[in-house]
Order: C-alpha cells, then sequence, then structure tokens
C-alpha cells in the first residue's frame, strides 16, 4: 500500500533517524514558522528555504525523486487557489502560495520519513497532547492499513459480482451498505481490541520499549537548525 | 477544505491554534468522561473513516464522491469523542499526507474536528427523538461540510486572500454540492449501519423538542439570510442622536472585528453581515448555555 512507503523510510538507520523526534518536530516547526513569516518581497527567493529539506533527505539517505513527488501531493490542493488568485491580478502572490505550501509539506514529509510514527506520538505525549488523543492516534495509524485493505477488497468484490451494471440509485444503497458493514466490523475489531488490550493489564497508557532518551547530538541537531534557518531568513527579510 | 501551511497569515493561524488548543483540551477531557478506556474503540473508528473514503458514491456525470465522516461520526460517538477521532486524523493527514498545514493545524481542527463536528451534530441531538431524525442527519452532513469549508474560505480572506467574484461564487457552488452529497452519503451510511445494528447508533438522551430544533434552524436562516431584507436606516436612538448633533461627539475607544456589525474580513456586503449575525449567535449561543449551566448546577449546602 502506498502508504506504508513512510513507514518503510522512518525505518531506516541514519544520524537523522537516530534523533529524539522532540528536537525534530522542534526543528519543523522553528522551519515553518520562518517560512509562515517570510515577507511577500522575498517573492521566489522563499524557494531557497528547500535547501533545508533537501540536506536532510540526502543526510537520511532517503530517495529523493519519491519524496519530492509525494509532496506534490500538497499542489492537488494550492494549485487550483494559486490560479484564483493569479485570476485576481497577483500573480508574485500565487508563485509565494505555492513555493511556501510545498517547502512546508517537503520538511513536513522529511521529519515523518525519518521519525518512526510511534516516536512522534511519544514525543506528542511529552509535549503534553492529552493521552486520549495519543493514543486514538497511534491506534488510527495502526489499524488504518488493515481496515484500508478490507475496504479495499469490499470493493473489489461488489466489482466483480456486478455493482458497475446496477442503476445508480442502487449503486449509491450498495455503497452505504459497504460502507456500513466496514462499519460493523471496524466496532467488532475495536471491541476485540479492548478485550485484549485489557487482558493485558492496559491501565490507560501505552508503555514503550527502549524509550529514547535526548543526547547531546539532539541539542546539536537544534542549535545547528535554529541558526541555519534563522540565517536564512534574516537574508531573504 | 484541509489548509495548507502557507496560506494563512501568521496572526490569524497563530490566533487560531491559541482558540484550539483549550478547546481540544475541554473535548478530549468530555471524551476521557464519557468514553474512558474506549482509545481502542475511537483508534479504530478513525481507521474506519479514512477507509470508508475509500468507497465512492456514484453521483452522476462520470463523477463520485466520497464520505468525509465527522457528522457520521458525531451521531454514532457522540460530540466530544467524534472531535478526538476527527482531531486524531486531521494530525494524521497533516502529518504523513501532506493533506493541510502542521501550523494551519488549529484552522483546520477548529474548521472540521470542533465546529464542523458540532455543526454536524446539533441537528441530530435536536431532531433524534422526532419525525424530523432522517432530516437531522442529512443537515447534519450538509451543514458539517458547508460549516467547515465556509470557515475556511472566511480564514483564507481574512489572511489577504483575494477571490475575484467569480471564482467565490465558483467555490461557494462546488462547497453546496459537495455538503448535499456528504448529507445524502451520512443519511444513507447511518440508515444501513441502524438497519444492521440499532444499538450502534448513538440516541441522544432527552434530546430537545422538534420546536427547539426549529427555532434553532429559524435564528440560523435569519442571522444568514435576514440581512438582505432588513432595513439600512438607522434605529430611533441613532436618528434621535443624530438629528440632536450628539452622534458627531461620540468617541470610539475600541474597535473589535464585528463593529457595526459587519465581518470586515469576508468580503462582501452579505457575507460580511451574515458572517456577524453567525458568529454574534454562536458566541450568545455559548454564553447561555455556560450560564444555564452555572445557575443549574446543584449547590453543596
Amino acid at each position: 500500500m502506498q502508504y506504508a512507503v513512510v513507514d518503510e523510510w522512518s525505518r531506516g538507520g541514519s544520524w537523522l533517524h537516530r534523533r529524539d523526534a522532540r528536537a525534530k518536530l522542534g526543528v519543523l516547526v522553528l522551519f515553518l514558522l520562518a517560512v509562515s513569516v517570510s515577507p511577500a518581497q522575498a517573492g521566489w527567493r522563499v524557494g531557497a528555504f528547500g535547501v533545508f529539506p533537501l540536506t536532510a533527505l540526502l543526510a537520511a539517505r532517503l530517495p529523493v525523486a519519491g519524496v519530492l513527488w509525494r509532496a506534490a501531493a500538497i499542489l492537488a490542493f494550492t494549485v487550483p487557489f494559486a490560479v484564483g488568485v493569479w485570476i485576481a491580478g497577483e500573480p508574485d502572490r500565487a508563485l509565494l502560495l505555492l513555493l511556501k505550501s510545498y517547502v512546508s509539506a517537503l520538511a513536513c514529509l522529511v521529519t515523518v520519513g525519518v521519525t518512526p510514527w510511534t516516536r512522534l506520538v511519544q514525543a506528542f505525549r511529552k509535549l503534553g497532547m492529552p493521552p486520549i488523543l495519543t493514543q486514538v492516534m497511534e491506534l488510527l495509524y495502526r489499524y488504518l492499513f488493515l481496515l484500508a485493505g478490507q475496504a479495499a477488497g469490499a470493493r473489489t468484490a461488489a466489482l466483480c459480482r456486478g455493482f458497475a451494471g446496477v442503476p445508480r440509485f442502487q449503486q449509491f444503497r450498495v455503497a452505504a451498505g459497504v460502507v456500513a458493514v466496514l462499519f460493523g466490523r471496524s466496532l467488532e475489531r475495536a471491541g476485540r481490541v479492548e478485550r485484549g488490550m485489557a487482558a493485558r493489564g492496559f491501565r490507560g497508557e501505552f508503555l514503550y520499549a527502549g524509550a529514547v532518551l535526548w543526547v547531546w547530538q539532539d541539542t546539536v541537531l537544534v542549535c545547528f537548525s535554529m541558526t541555519g534557518v534563522i540565517a536564512a531568513w534574516w537574508v531573504l527579510r | 477544505m484541509h489548509i495548507p501551511d502557507g496560506f494563512l497569515s501568521p496572526p490569524v493561524w497563530a490566533a487560531l491554534d491559541v482558540v484550539s488548543v483549550p478547546a481540544v483540551g475541554f473535548m478530549a477531557r468530555r471524551a476521557q468522561r464519557t468514553a474512558a478506556d474506549r482509545a481502542p474503540l475511537l483508534g479504530v473508528m478513525g481507521a474506519f473513516v479514512f477507509a470508508a473514503q475509500m468507497i465512492n458514491f456514484p453521483v452522476g456525470l462520470g463523477t463520485s464522491g466520497h464520505l468525509v465522516g465527522g457528522a457520521l461520526l458525531a451521531c454514532t460517538l457522540g460530540p466530544a469523542a467524534a472531535s478526538m477521532v476527527m482531531t486524531a486524523i486531521l494530525v494524521v493527514q497533516a502529518l504523513v499526507f501532506q493533506d493541510g498545514g502542521v501550523l494551519a493545524l488549529g484552522a483546520n481542527v477548529l474548521n472540521m474536528a470542533l465546529i464542523g463536528v458540532m455543526a454536524g451534530y446539533l441537528p441530530y441531538r435536536y431532531w433524534a427523538n422526532t419525525p424530523l431524525r432522517r432530516a437531522g442527519v442529512f443537515l447534519g452532513g450538509f451543514l458539517s461540510v458547508l460549516v467547515g469549508a465556509s470557515l475556511a474560505m472566511a480564514q483564507l480572506a481574512a489572511s489577504g486572500v483575494s477571490f475575484t467574484g467569480p471564482v467565490l461564487a465558483v467555490s461557494a457552488g462546488l462547497f453546496v454540492v459537495t455538503a448535499v452529497l456528504e448529507g445524502l452519503i451520512t443519511l444513507a451510511v447511518f440508515e444501513a449501519v441502524e438497519r444492521l445494528n440499532p444499538g450502534w447508533v448513538n440516541t441522544p438522551a432527552g434530546a430537545g423538542s422538534r420546536a427547539t430544533g426549529l427555532l434553532a434552524a429559524a435564528a440560523v436562516l435569519l442571522a444568514a439570510v435576514g440581512v438582505l431584507v432588513a432595513s439600512g436606516s438607522p434605529d430611533g436612538l441613532e436618528n434621535l442622536a443624530e438629528q440632536s448633533g450628539i452622534a458627531s461627539r461620540a468617541v470610539t475607544l475600541f474597535t473589535t472585528p464585528l463593529t457595526d456589525y459587519e465581518w470586515k474580513a469576508a468580503g462582501g456586503e452579505w457575507l460580511s453581515k451574515a458572517g456577524a449575525g453567525l458568529a454574534g449567535l454562536a458566541v450568545i449561543y455559548v454564553l447561555c448555555s455556560m450560564m444555564g449551566r452555572l445557575i443549574g448546577r446543584p449547590r453543596n449546602s
């Protein structure tokens, strides 16, 4: 499944992969902040911020073309808006919107590509996110692939049984029925997961094996990145 | 509807992040109270929404749509749990699927997971035990998308993203079509779920009467459309102040985004007045609800 690609990237062993997720999230937020507050006069030069995620991409030994292509998914939303702004008579602003959104999405993708999901959620928890939200995020990600596979299977089964040939109104009802069955199966699965977790002594909080501790290399990453990003913002200002 | 990073101006995304953080905290506490030890259920239902989005519903003209899910979750899990699931979905979408931004997460959470879910839940909340139940589910799905999309457009406009009249009209048309589609899909899935097992549907205890629901709908309609037929002349007191010359000596101590019953950032005259009306309605509803709870709370003697 295409979603699993990012998961595969995040299991690498580079220096960046081994850093604390909190450090990487901090750097990401700082980077996004710098891109966001860069002035409109900077114009196309905002694209220079792309050097940072590209450097990280190469350092983490992630597939460059794959990551750049995947980050382009953001353009599906931004291009129509940029065209609207262009038509409204602001071509410079349209270009700025495209560049800012693409560079931001690229930075986000690189961060997730070098950090396993469990580590990210762990970092969110340590940064004060409500436990119920982090648990939901963790379980959502875990069962996402499984249920998406089931949905794809249900769709194939419906097509095999002549779904495409029935009248449109009937198709609508069949699709609703497929979603309802998926809903029921999800509820049953949730019940089994709940009982399984209770049987294993779940007390409302996940326990992680081999927690990552903040080490001096994380401080180096934060300081180095902060200096670079602030310097870039200063030059472009 | 997912706003990416780079589209909202720093004051707008920062303000919306500041509003969203405590709001999510509040909903998390409510969800913890009402759905304690049910994290597996919420997590799996979040995955269900992702999976359900893969199933296309034919809508004619060679196109198809899919479920967004906020209203369906609110009608089955309750609003607090649905807000948590939608927030988790938005975080995963922003980080893993590049659908929506990280700095814009506050805006997206507010539009879709908080206000969108509440807008999707309220008609069902009031009409669940009345003959208008089906209409409530449809209206919930419709409003959850329309309110979220309208808020996103307003936030983009407040950030200085300019839209020409035709672009705005096309966007509004698309939003209405998408909202109707979401209403129909939500209703179809809701009925199918109820047929499979009525126990899977959350029927609010002591749900409001049909009259309360109609009153709420009338208030929203009046705030949004009433400005089109409202008189532009000053009221009696303003008229008197103008004629006696007092009005010219009036001093404005401070201004708010809704000064003169107009939300300037919204753009056109109708949009700015309707936006201000709806915002005022929401503020008054929240304040009255809080006061009602405060007054109605049992006291320890």
